[in-house]
């Protein structure tokens, strides 16, 4: 039995690594007595994958976990056990859904992420914002290990507003461009002529590869 | 939430989770007016102190009275101590972010001598003077207890009081009388002086240290009349289920021991000579088999670990270890949990029950038979010979295991070339079995040991002797060699059986940068002389002085309940490479401590007769 699962946790993880919120989950699954399905082989291990790796310090209200139980479980068990041992935690367990077995990894299917992001000294981000959309192109050097090249960052950006003083923004999260907030409020600040730092950042919510804004719950 | 102040620092310092609290496990209290807030020290870093068994239990004990709540503090790392200087960011608990130096009590963990600079390096963090005579009412008291307070002197200027032996009890006494003194609004020195009626605290500022002219200890002058003369380590007559921690704080970042510590006995009665923690935990006392599977199943359910850890001072010894395992092993590992056996005792019947927890992969096993020759192992107490060795080394190849680990000690007492080249006999026979690891430290004569009066082998000599070894092992492709620094044993050496003019050393050293000395990269040998230097002590007369039969020693007030008498008799035993057997199969060894703790052992066996 296969399924995708969502999960929030509080800001006080954002310092958890990629690898430790991997090992916190399977431990989570454990202490909910999941039917978990191992890999074959000489060093059995847990079919769990995390939907999309996050920079140290970036806060998650959408941890997706891709998951194969060994045998099928009642969803009403399931929902029950998981938030049985999510009370009094730092995690929030938000639901549920079966996928088909043979579907593709729930990371391969991700695309675009929506992040909040907390600006400090923002006085003219919605006009910057506002340039941003208004814009034919707008191009930006993208890093990588080895390379720089210029990328136009306008169909890396598929909504983008100012609401409350925070941006929220949906980006680009798979190939061929992964565009980090970061980048995307340095863009911002070339545009306004200031420097814009983040506060803190958010994930928000992740969409699957489709016409529509599509969360993989949806 | 993280404060904000500390958040700003968490992306410029290394493992950041070390620093962020909010485990799964752990306990965050409301505050009450008349709540005692303890926060619990392990002058280390994140990983090792939360590795640790007796933090779990006390955080337990703590939190489970709801008059009082224990947080978490470590050390910090040296970056993260850089950074926290410079933004004038105290040192907080992990549970509240709270500053140390709003709780009530602050309880440090004495685990090693060289975590004494770490102790030095919290406080400062906290803003709390390193000088139990510099601090004021608004001030937490500072507490330590742990295997190095029974030979706590070197550190009597900076702890406020000790305590002396196991905590489960004695921790709940003295949170109420802290209680009380706090509802009575009591001074800080009225609080101390409430805290002497505890039995097991030791307040040194209340007794004052008397030399003889030949720099020697001639005892304590107590300030106040009825001040014990002896302060006695408390002891748990019967291990009670309710202190097995069966839900320990879930660490994000993976830890030193990453996995359910099950602490399947306390104490050892084999008597090894060299052994502090042999002498000073005693008499044994067994959990029963039905107690443990219970335990160890609510703490992989509270977990979600996959592995148990069977852990003590000599895990084989369990009287019913056989039936112990088999039925962990039934109960576990249908949930895909493994057992572990950390120390494997020199037998085939170890050997046996290792091959059977190991379920899927058999690495390599570790055996400790300490010395390389017959008649230094019969000196140290150590019942093992070559033959039992070389048995349980055929026995581990045959069940399939890859490779074996030998512990030794270098420098013990009575050794010579002689006993070295019987070690590289016993090395090169057991290397004709299995792959070998051999790894050899130096030998640290310790307080309320039969070895209490002997002289460490000076660092000189230990050094040759680690050459002596490496050169003829060197081009053995079957033995792999690796040795301890002998200066941090030195060193250790002479803290462990130090007085109380080395606070001053200690301070000394601190105040020139020394820190996380039990870390090899941050160990500064030469600042530590440097400190010796400056106030004019020299350390050789610690470590490497051979003590007069009769002499005074300043741990003779803190006592574990061993007789000085018994620990003379086996010195003497181990001139004559006598045998001493383990008091638990049968014999009383007349070590003292039964009748004047009036306690006594407990076996699982010895509960079903």
């Amino acid at each position: 039995m296969r399924l995708w699962l969502k999960f929030a946790r509080s800001a006080q993880l954002a310092y958890i690594s990629h690898l430790d919120t991997h090992r916190a989950y399977y431990r989570l699954f454990r202490r909910a007595n999941l039917p978990l399905a191992f890999s074959q082989g000489f060093n059995p291990h847990p079919i769990l994958s995390l939907a999309s790796p996050m920079p140290l310090g970036y806060r998650s209200e959408a941890d997706y976990v891709d998951l194969c139980l060994a045998e099928p479980l009642a969803m009403s068990h399931l929902l029950e056990r998981l938030q049985r041992v999510t009370l009094q935690t730092e995690f929030s367990f938000l639901g549920a859904r079966m996928v088909k077995a043979d579907r593709k990894p729930l990371a391969a299917e991700v695309a675009w992420t929506d992040y909040e992001v907390q600006v400090l000294g923002q006085g003219s981000l919605a006009q910057a914002v506002q340039a941003f959309t208004g814009a034919e192109e707008v191009h930006f050097l993208k890093k990588s290990k080895s390379s720089t090249k210029l990328v136009n960052a306008k169909p890396l950006v598929r909504d983008v507003r100012v609401e409350d003083n925070r941006l929220r923004a949906v980006l680009s999260s798979s190939e061929p461009v992964f565009f980090r907030p970061d980048e995307f409020l340095a863009l911002l600040g070339g545009l306004s002529g200031e420097e814009y730092q983040a506060d803190y950042v958010v994930r928000k919510e992740l969409y699957l590869r489709a016409e529509s804004l599509m969360a993989p719950l949806d | 939430m993280i404060p904000k102040e500390i958040e700003r620092l968490l992306p410029q310092v290394t493992k950041p989770a070390r620093y962020i609290g909010g485990e799964i496990n752990a306990v965050r209290k409301d505050r009450g007016a008349d709540q005692v807030r303890v926060a619990l020290a392990f002058p280390d870093t994140y990983e090792v102190g939360m590795s640790h068994l007796g933090l779990k239990i006390l955080y337990k004990v703590i939190n489970d009275l709801p008059y009082a709540a224990a947080e978490r503090v470590f050390a910090p790392w040296v970056d993260m101590a850089a950074k926290m200087n410079a933004a004038k960011v105290k040192l907080y608990a992990l549970e509240s972010f709270s500053p140390i130096d709003e709780f009530d009590l602050v309880g440090f963990t004495l685990q090693y001598e060289l975590s004494y600079t770490n102790i030095l390096l919290m406080l400062d963090l906290s803003g709390i003077p390193l000088l139990a005579k510099d601090r004021g009412e608004q001030h937490p008291l500072i507490i330590a207890g742990g295997p190095t307070a029974y030979n706590v002197e070197p550190l009597a200027d900076v702890l406020d009081a000790v305590v002396l032996g196991e905590g489960e009890e004695v921790v709940v006494e003295i949170i109420q009388a802290v209680q009380k003194g706090k509802a009575d609004g009591s001074t800080r020195k009225e609080m101390l002086e409430r805290l002497t009626g505890v039995k097991g605290v030791y307040v040194p500022s209340l007794y004052e240290p008397l030399y003889h002219e030949d720099a020697t200890w001639r005892g304590l002058k107590r300030k106040l009349p009825h001040l014990p003369e002896i302060v006695e380590k408390r002891v748990v007559a019967e291990l009670s289920p309710n202190y097995i921690p069966t839900a320990p704080v879930l660490p994000y970042t993976e830890i030193i021991h990453d996995r359910v510590l099950l602490e399947i006995f306390r104490g050892c009665a084999r008597g090894c000579r060299f052994c502090q923690a042999g002498m000073t935990y005693r008499p044994v006392r067994e959990f029963s088999t039905h107690t443990l599977v219970l335990a160890a199943q609510a703490a992989i359910r509270n977990t979600g670990y996959e592995e148990v850890s069977l852990s003590s001072l000599s895990t084989m010894d369990h009287s019913g270890i056989e039936t112990l395992v088999r039925e962990l092993v039934d109960k576990l590992s249908c949930e895909g949990v493994n057992i572990s056996l950390p120390s494997l005792r020199v037998d085939s019947f170890s050997v046996q029950l290792a091959a059977e927890v190991a379920r899927v992969r058999k690495s390599g096993i570790t055996l400790a038979p300490e010395a390389g020759s017959q008649r230094l192992r019969d000196v140290i107490n150590k019942q093992v010979t070559a033959e039992g060795l070389l048995a349980s080394l055929q026995g581990a190849k045959r069940l399939g295991f890859k490779s074996v680990k030998l512990y030794f000690m270098l420098g013990l007492p009575t050794e010579t070339k002689h006993d070295l080249d019987e070690m590289l006999g016993l090395i090169a026979r057991a290397a004709a079995i299995l792959p070998v690891a051999v790894s050899v430290s130096s030998f640290v004569p310790k307080p309320h040991t039969p070895f209490q009066w002997e002289p460490q082998a000076a660092m000189q000599v230990l050094e040759e002797r680690q050459q002596y070894l490496r050169e003829r092992l060197r081009r053995d492709r079957r033995v792999k060699f690796v040795y301890h620094d002998a200066s941090t044993s030195f060193l250790e050496a002479v803290f462990s059986r130090g007085d109380r003019r080395l606070g001053k050393v200690l301070i000394a050293a601190y105040r020139l940068g020394c820190k996380f000395d039990a870390w090899g990269e941050h160990f500064r040998y030469d600042l530590w002389m440097e400190a010796f230097a400056e106030v004019g002590l020299d350390p050789t007369w610690y470590a490497n002085r051979e003590r007069h039969p009769a002499e005074q020693f300043p741990w003779e007030h803190l006592s574990p309940g061993v007789t000085r008498e018994f620990l003379l008799a086996e010195k003497e035993k181990a001139g004559l490479a006598m045998l001493t057997l383990d008091c638990a199969a049968g014999t009383c060894v007349d070590c003292g401590v039964c009748p004047a703790l009036a306690v006594g052992t407990v076996t699982e066996r010895g509960r079903g007769q």
